[in-house]
């Protein structure tokens, strides 16, 4: 039990690491963020199953890992010109060339069904 | 020869002799408009091999702003093979006394909102006389290794319950005595 007290507080350390980081100099959104991970550790403080913790721990860290990857910080610098700050953890994807003869998914009307579905009929 | 001495009659008119360098001066007035007529005259007076280039007069001197130094080979060696060493001077951080830090300490805590800073003193335990709990001492740890620069291990963190607790690591970790 003592060990997963010492896991729960060192994840609590290092959310608010990782908010620090993601969230640099931008007030507003470190203070939501910090009164954020608070509330939701401070309400689920009573928890005393060990499974529920032990999923709780696992919870936050893959909030975590979310946050180094896909949030980024973005600035105005001009009207309508942003520029962006991303770290050496943000999900990079490959760009997709642009290709004349690619089909594009036709937009289904509302009660239409999936293709699967007609099948299983 | 003969396109030479047209080169020469053609701009002649045009440049006026500098008092401060022997190579005639361009006129700026009449540079821009003449630099297209210029490149023509130019290949053909290069055909030429006049004797102009073999008095030592230099075409690219025409636009020059102002005077320009010859350059040495000398310069270019300084310039290029030996770069300019430079020298870093690294200074140490701010100076840390136990009343320094004592008082840094302090104020962090009280910076600190879920503290009251009328209950606040180096004797006060956080969790028993501030009432904070284990999360907010995280938080508390995390303000001190923010403030002073350096990670505090969980294993220490545990065992600083109060403010003098932490004056006393940070004087062990900093080698301040007093």
């Amino acid at each position: 039990m003592e060990k997963l007290r010492h896991t729960v507080l060192k994840n609590f350390k290092s959310l608010h690491r990782t908010r620090l980081k993601i969230f640099d100099g931008d007030h507003k959104a470190l203070t939501a963020a910090r009164l954020k991970i608070n509330d939701e550790y401070k309400k689920n403080k009573a928890v005393k199953d060990e499974e529920a913790i032990k999923a709780m721990v696992k919870f936050s860290e893959e909030i975590e890992q979310e946050l180094k990857t896909q949030v980024i910080q973005a600035r105005e610098v001009k009207p309508g010109v942003f520029e962006a700050r991303i770290t050496e953890d943000t999900v990079k994807l490959d760009n997709v060339m642009f290709d004349e003869n690619a089909e594009l998914p036709k937009r289904r009307r509302k009660n239409q069904q999936c293709c699967q579905d007609k099948k299983d009929k | 020869m003969a396109a030479a001495s047209l080169i020469r009659s053609a701009f002649s008119g045009l440049l006026r002799k500098s008092t401060t360098i022997k190579t005639p001066v361009a006129c700026r007035l009449f540079t821009v408009a003449l630099q297209q007529k210029y490149h023509t005259v130019k290949t053909i007076a290069n055909l030429y091999n006049t004797s102009d280039l073999q008095n030592g007069v230099s075409r690219s001197r025409q636009y020059a702003t102002g005077p320009v130094r010859k350059v040495t080979p000398q310069d270019i060696a300084d310039r290029v093979i030996k770069k300019p060493q430079f020298v870093r001077n690294y200074s140490h951080g701010p100076p840390l006394t136990i009343d320094i830090i004592k008082s840094r300490v302090l104020l962090v805590l009280q910076l600190f909102d879920k503290v009251n800073p009328e209950k606040l003193s180096l004797e006060s335990h956080f969790i028993q006389d501030l009432g904070l709990d284990s999360l907010d001492h995280v938080e508390v740890i995390m303000a001190m290794e923010d403030e002073f620069g350096f990670e505090i291990p969980d294993g220490d963190a545990e065992r600083l319950l109060k403010p003098k607790d932490i004056v006393q690591y940070i004087c062990d970790k900093e080698d301040i005595f007093e």
